[in-house]
């Protein structure tokens, strides 16, 4: 039986509130829903709930070990706690999306190393070099300066790859291959180069 | 020995105090459903705005183009031109909307992740120039009718001189594409640039470590 309309704007509503974000997917899953609202439950035996209660309990299991990672890459309370919101995130974003064959922890673990690079990414744009440590607690702002210590100016791959050790992860599916090509930035025939450095700096 | 004293360091960490505790539970619903990408990185609704306005612009200049096509025809091909230029970029941005798919973006592993951001970010500048392009013809297309109403003498003779259309189209475009390249796209030159500094490090260190791992 088809549900009311009102049942309807009030569904969507709420994937509405969910950010306007990935609306194409969620609009097109939620019609359907609403038009047959059974042959999800009967094709499958896991229903919408109960994936929640799934993913609920796995971000619960786990968040330690997520808000471990932090310790790596944020210098403040702040840039910690934000860090761990947005990885909580990617990884809930990760595993409603995730394509079959994929393993839930992997997704997991992909947006732990994803989002940590992108703040990386995003902290080196800032422009402020020594950025002091700053955190409330003061046994954790100590263990903080000494693993800094310790760290010096260690890559984040190997930032990655120590975190992955320290928590018995596996790395395989994490980075991917560094043989496929990727795109170059275009250039300009380039047809005599020494002349064309002559040129441009004498 | 090294790792040895970091490990130690890494289990002795101290159980996370009150402040430093991560919110969960009940704010554990709002951030499962809130966006992890910051502006910078998450193009995704300009995109949609983007094809909304040319979609619309599409619209309009489809009416002209049928009004010139079934009256005189002394403007079409300024119409038609800006049509095909509408089409383009109505198919350029919607190809790169579907290409970046962000709800799968995220579940990539981290070097095609970064590949793929830094593709993305890359065909985003180039649609500036498709931007001031569609911007000048806009503008154009404006003038031309408030003149043909305003003053339809002055845009008879406009009409005429041919040349001077197409010449003020391309004055309009090159000033567009420089207004653009100072004021907008240098922050994400400035991003591409550094997220491809960042994947050429991962890729370097990867390799590095492969090598020492089969030694």
């Amino acid at each position: 039986m088809l549900q009311s309309p009102l049942v309807l704007l009030r569904l969507l509503k709420t994937e509405f509130e969910y950010q306007n974000c990935h609306f194409i997917e969620n609009f097109t899953s939620l019609s359907v829903s609403c038009v047959y609202p059974k042959i999800r439950t009967c094709m499958n035996n896991v229903t919408h709930s109960c994936a929640d209660t799934d993913l609920r309990s796995l971000l619960k299991q786990q968040h330690k070990t997520v808000y471990s990672v932090c310790r790596l890459f944020a210098r403040t309370y702040k840039e910690h706690q934000r860090l761990f919101m947005n990885i909580i995130s990617a990884a809930s974003q990760n595993i409603r999306f995730r394509k079959d064959g994929v393993a839930k922890q992997t997704m997991l673990w992909r947006a732990c190393v994803n989002m940590a690079a992108l703040h990386s990414i995003t902290s080196s744009m800032e422009q402020t070099p020594d950025r002091e440590m700053k955190f409330k607690s003061p046994d954790y702002q100590r263990s903080m300066e000494d693993l800094g210590d310790s760290l010096g100016n260690t890559g984040d791959y190997d930032k990655f790859l120590l975190f992955l050790g320290f928590e018995k992860i596996d790395s395989k599916d994490l980075f991917g291959s560094i043989n496929r090509p990727t795109a170059q930035p275009t250039r300009s025939a380039n047809v005599i180069p020494y002349l064309k450095e002559k040129l441009i700096w004498s | 020995m090294e790792l040895d004293k970091l490990q130690r360091q890494w289990d002795g960490f101290p159980e996370v105090s009150m402040e430093e505790r991560p919110v969960l539970s009940s704010d554990l619903e709002k951030m499962v459903v809130r966006n992890p990408l910051s502006d910078a990185f998450y193009i995704r609704r300009k995109l949609v705005s983007r094809l909304i306005a040319f979609a619309l612009l599409w619209l309009a200049d489809g009416w002209l183009l049928r009004e010139q096509w079934l009256g005189g025809r002394n403007d079409i091909y300024l119409y038609a031109a800006f049509f095909l230029l509408l089409t383009y970029a109505l198919f350029f941005h919607f190809r790169l909307l579907l290409f970046a798919d962000y709800a799968t973006l995220l579940g990539l592993p981290l070097v095609p992740f970064l590949g793929k951001l830094e593709i993305i970010l890359d065909k985003y500048i180039v649609s500036f120039k498709l931007v001031s392009a569609i911007i000048a013809f806009t503008l154009l297309a404006l003038f031309e009718q408030w003149m043909a109403r305003a003053n339809p003498a002055l845009f008879m003779i406009l009409l005429q001189r041919d040349w001077s259309k197409w010449l003020l189209v391309a004055f309009l475009i090159i000033s567009f594409d420089i207004l653009l390249m100072h004021t907008v796209i240098p922050r994400y030159r400035k991003l591409v640039e550094t997220v491809r500094k960042y994947r050429q490090g991962i890729v370097t260190a990867k390799a590095r470590n492969e090598i020492w791992t089969i030694k």
